[in-house]
């Protein structure tokens, strides 16, 4: 121990701030949760958890809630894995292009867009459903949020798939189809088997997202409701904390297995997969009988993609989408020059603060874990990553406790919010950047210690430079989730800063549907121009290596 | 007497107990340049990443030009290394990653680029400092890693198997040319390489390495011709294994029979009593074909034209010994099943003491 130190004194120094920060702005929210859940006002009091755990109705909550993830964490996986092949073995030119963005944009999309825009074309009112086929249908309930959910999350499995399909070797599919096995046999003998690992993964990052989402079930999920909500329910109608922690724990509690299973199971061989380099030579595309089944398939979720993004800007402006299709710039009136005007430059330079840190904090723990020798560096890469780990509404709820009396009164501030989205996309930065980190040839760094220069200049002069795109994905990212984050900030926030994402919800609430497609339409619109912002100035690079 | 670099019971185990340095004490002079030499798993890259501070070792002492340098980092040691990969910087241009030691002490302006110019000039490659390093090629790379690890001017330069990723005739080129450049420069070298070859053209000295211990230390020609156990007799070069007898023996000369004759051998270290078994080595080159009735007996297995000369498999008895032969214009190769007779000429067979479970082979 004291060896490594005197061996590595700035791994060290950074260790220990390292440990410093996350003991303050992770462990400690979490444990005032978890504090919260067994001490009540008069001492030891497991009574709310009980309650949870026991009562008819919050079992009923609780079985939704594993439900709904396992259904989305599937049929995403399903489609996400029909994206990739697709994507890379059956369409070409500008239909190919077309699969990609449509997979691609709804990670950037806000939480209620997708939301939205479904009940304005599926719901008891929809353009689709009522108008056109006439049926009269509700959405709001188990089918409406397991298809958004399946929406939002299944380019999740997508940018899974996508990386294992490009690292597949042609050459062992040309070794089975040079053995005599069939397209289709080629495609279930060898193909898929190699893209197992990322079954197990993309499952398991979408069942944890599914049980994070707070934004789709407040607004679709009618009368099925799962933990997320209900915690936060508990706070914003009844201000009852320790009902809230209750389910909050509860909720926790299977996020957290799943997310580490995924990365005890599917870390590892994803790594391995980092160095072993194509031999070179394409795939073959399908043949007809997998192509035009997959096309079709895919191309249908991808017009729905098109047709769901069309449905916000459309009911931005008009009045109501659907019952008054009237059109008007009122919505935008409304947003721009009344309750956004604010919003919009509150959370643009929050999330635009808080991006660079978390990017910088993620760079620096995967230096330590990767390329150090510091003694339980592994416990720094899970400790960081309870953070995306946690389920948003957990987190902010720790937050919440932690920093609301002195010495650490911090609510109202922008620093909770900032401490907010770092601790939430810090985790990203981490992941892409030990994956650049990995596939870095540690002689490099050996090489400048070599030649004399120490470890903060060899990280300034030769890990920073080549681990850039993946802090500058980091940053992007980051920017963009903290844009789009609702169930992190959704208890933290006061007059004194106001955030897009929880005035959208209020204006839902208030049933003024128009001008929240408006603000949704203008939250996208200034994602999407920060990442074509940063991606122009920074190159392409940054992306790819995220992707 | 300690060298100018000086090794003393250095020992380095891996977590999980795998044993890469057992105990090595090793002596360089100043100026020369020794080649560890081993197949891989024999300890000596440890060896050499010992020396660099990579690992630390668990025990033992590191001395260069009789200072202590074990407990230092990497970086204050002033032992540059030219990596297996070359491990040149993707994001620096010729220029920049042969300066890149200069700019870490603060060396700029004209003398940076002078010393830079200097050091490229030096191995070569004049006019190349504005490209990347992806733009070159394997052998214009190796330059780059040996003009960035000479500019410091080290007290010791360390090659991890330097010429590894190169083809053949090019990985002859270079070791010349490293050689003659070390030389030139004066500079103490340490060279790690499993190339036999590659050894005894650029080293001074060999050590040849074996399970975490030095073998043997020695010139070339030493341990070629006087190979101190079978595992350097077996690693350097090809080698004949028979079994033999002792018939006579005083000091480290003795007289042994082996393949039906009775000759003047040398000994390895070790104890030998008149009458008791041993192993006999005879290089290649020492075993002479001739014909039938000169020697003893033997059938060619096998016969391989290389130009200028010819690889031979040679049947006696069980054992299959390797001969080479000088091969003359027009005349024919004897051919597999043929009779031919076999002397053993040259140096004297060298004898080792018999391990249990040895048989007699050829390798």
């Amino acid at each position: 121990m004291i060896r490594a130190i005197r061996r590595e004194p700035a791994a060290a120094v950074l260790a220990c701030g390292v440990t410093a920060g996350l003991a303050l702005v992770l462990l400690y929210p979490l444990f005032n949760v978890l504090r919260e859940v067994v001490v009540g006002d008069e001492g030891l009091d497991v009574a709310p958890l009980v309650r949870v755990l026991t009562s008819p109705v919050s079992r009923t909550t609780i079985g939704n809630t594993l439900l709904l993830g396992v259904l989305a964490g599937a049929l995403a996986t399903l489609v996400g894995l029909g994206f990739a092949l697709a994507a890379a073995r059956a369409a070409t030119g500008v239909f190919r292009t077309a699969l990609r963005y449509g997979a691609l944009l709804t990670l950037i999309a806000p939480p209620f867009a997708l939301a939205l825009s479904t009940i304005f074309l599926f719901g008891r009112q929809g353009l689709v459903t009522k108008h056109f086929l006439g049926l009269e249908v509700s959405v709001y309930g188990l089918v409406g949020l397991l298809f958004v959910q399946v929406i939002t999350f299944f380019p999740v499995a997508f940018l899974v798939f996508d990386g294992l399909v490009r690292q597949l070797d042609p050459a062992l599919e040309e070794a089975a189809a040079n053995l005599g096995a069939s397209r289709l046999r080629t495609l279930f003998t060898v193909t898929l088997p190699l893209l197992r690992p990322g079954f197990a993964a993309a499952f398991l990052v979408i069942f944890v997202e599914s049980l994070a989402d707070l934004a789709n079930p407040l607004l679709i999920g009618g009368d099925f409701n799962v933990l997320a909500s209900s915690a936060y329910l508990a706070i914003i109608g009844e201000y009852d904390t320790r009902k809230a922690v209750a389910y909050a724990v509860v909720l926790m509690t299977p996020s957290v297995i799943a997310f580490f299973a995924q990365r005890i199971w599917v870390g590892e061989t994803s790594v391995v997969t980092v160095t072993g380099r194509p031999s070179g030579g394409r795939l073959a595309p399908f043949g007809a009988g997998v192509r035009l089944p997959l096309l079709a398939v895919t191309g249908f979720v991808t017009a729905l993609v098109a047709l769901l993004y069309a449905a916000i800007v459309a009911g931005a402006f008009t009045k109501l989408l659907g019952i008054d299709n009237t059109v008007t710039l009122d919505n935008f009136r409304f947003v721009l020059f009344g309750i956004g005007s604010r919003a919009m430059s509150d959370t643009t330079f929050l999330a635009a603060v808080a991006a660079p840190l978390a990017s910088l904090f993620g760079v620096v723990v995967a230096w330590l874990v990767v390329r150090t020798r510091i003694p339980a560096r592994a416990a720094f890469d899970y400790t960081m990553m309870l953070g995306a780990a946690a389920p948003g509404i957990v987190l902010g709820l720790g937050i919440l406790l932690a920093f609301n009396h002195p010495p650490l009164l911090l609510s109202g501030t922008a620093a909770i919010f900032i401490i907010a989205f770092v601790v939430r996309t810090a985790p990203l930065s981490l992941r892409s950047s030990v994956a650049a980190l990995l596939q870095i040839d540690p002689q490099l760094e050996q090489a400048s210690a070599n030649l004399g220069a120490g470890a903060a200049t060899t990280f300034r002069r030769v890990t920073l430079p080549l681990v850039r795109g993946a802090l500058l994905s980091g940053v992007i990212f980051s920017f963009a989730r903290n844009m789009t984050a609702l169930s992190t900030i959704a208890l933290l926030v006061t007059p004194n800063w106001r955030i897009m994402t929880s005035q959208i919800l209020n204006e839902i609430d208030a049933q003024r549907l128009g001008s929240g497609a408006a603000y949704s339409t203008i939250l996208i619109v200034i994602v999407l121009a920060a990442v074509v912002v940063l991606q122009r100035v920074f190159g392409r690079a940054a992306l790819e290596v995220a992707a | 007497m300690t060298g100018f670099l000086s090794l003393r019971g250095l020992r380095k185990r891996f977590p999980g107990g795998t044993v890469a340095v057992e105990d090595v004490d090793l002596d360089v002079a100043e100026g020369e340049l020794v080649a560890l030499l081993g197949p891989s798993g024999c300890g000596k890259t440890t060896t050499l990443r010992c020396i660099a501070g990579f690992e630390d070792a668990d025990a033992g002492t590191i001395e260069l030009a009789g200072r202590r340098i074990d407990g230092l980092p990497p970086e204050r040691r002033d032992a540059t290394m030219v990596f297996q990969g070359y491990a040149l910087f993707p994001h620096l241009s010729v220029f920049e990653n042969v300066a890149y030691g200069l700019r870490v002490r603060h060396v700029g302006g004209a003398t940076l680029r002078g010393r830079v110019e200097a050091a490229l000039g030096l191995v070569g490659l004049a006019g190349l400092s504005g490209r990347r390093p992806q733009q070159l090629s394997g052998g214009q790379q190796q330059r780059v890693a040996l003009a960035r690890a000479l500019i410091l001017e080290p007290k010791l330069l360390l090659f991890d198997e330097p010429l590894s990723n190169l083809d053949a005739k090019l990985r002859e080129q270079m070791r010349l040319e490293i050689r003659t450049l070390q030389r030139r420069v004066g500079i103490t070298s340490v060279y790690v390489t499993h190339d036999q070859a590659e050894a005894m053209t650029m080293a001074d000295q060999v050590a040849v390495m074996d399970r975490g211990r030095i073998a043997q230390l020695g010139t070339p020609r030493e341990v070629y011709d006087e190979p101190a156990s079978r595992f350097v007799a077996d690693f350097v070069g090809h080698a004949n294994f028979l079994r033999g007898t002792i018939r006579d023996h005083a000091g480290a000369d003795l007289v042994v029979e082996a393949l039906g004759a009775v000759r003047q051998a040398t000994a390895a270290p070790g104890s030998y009593a008149d009458g008791t078994a041993v192993e006999v080595m005879v290089r290649p080159e020492d075993v002479r074909l001739d014909a039938p009735g000169v020697g003893v007996a033997g059938t060619i297995v096998s016969a391989s034209y290389l130009g200028g000369q010819a690889i031979y498999q040679v049947a006696f008895g069980e054992v299959v010994l390797l001969a080479v032969g000088a091969t003359e214009r027009g005349a024919r190769l004897p051919q597999p099943g043929e009779v031919v007779g076999l002397r053993i000429v040259e140096r004297a067979p060298r004898v080792f003491p018999l391990r249990e479970s040895d048989g007699a082979s050829a390798s």
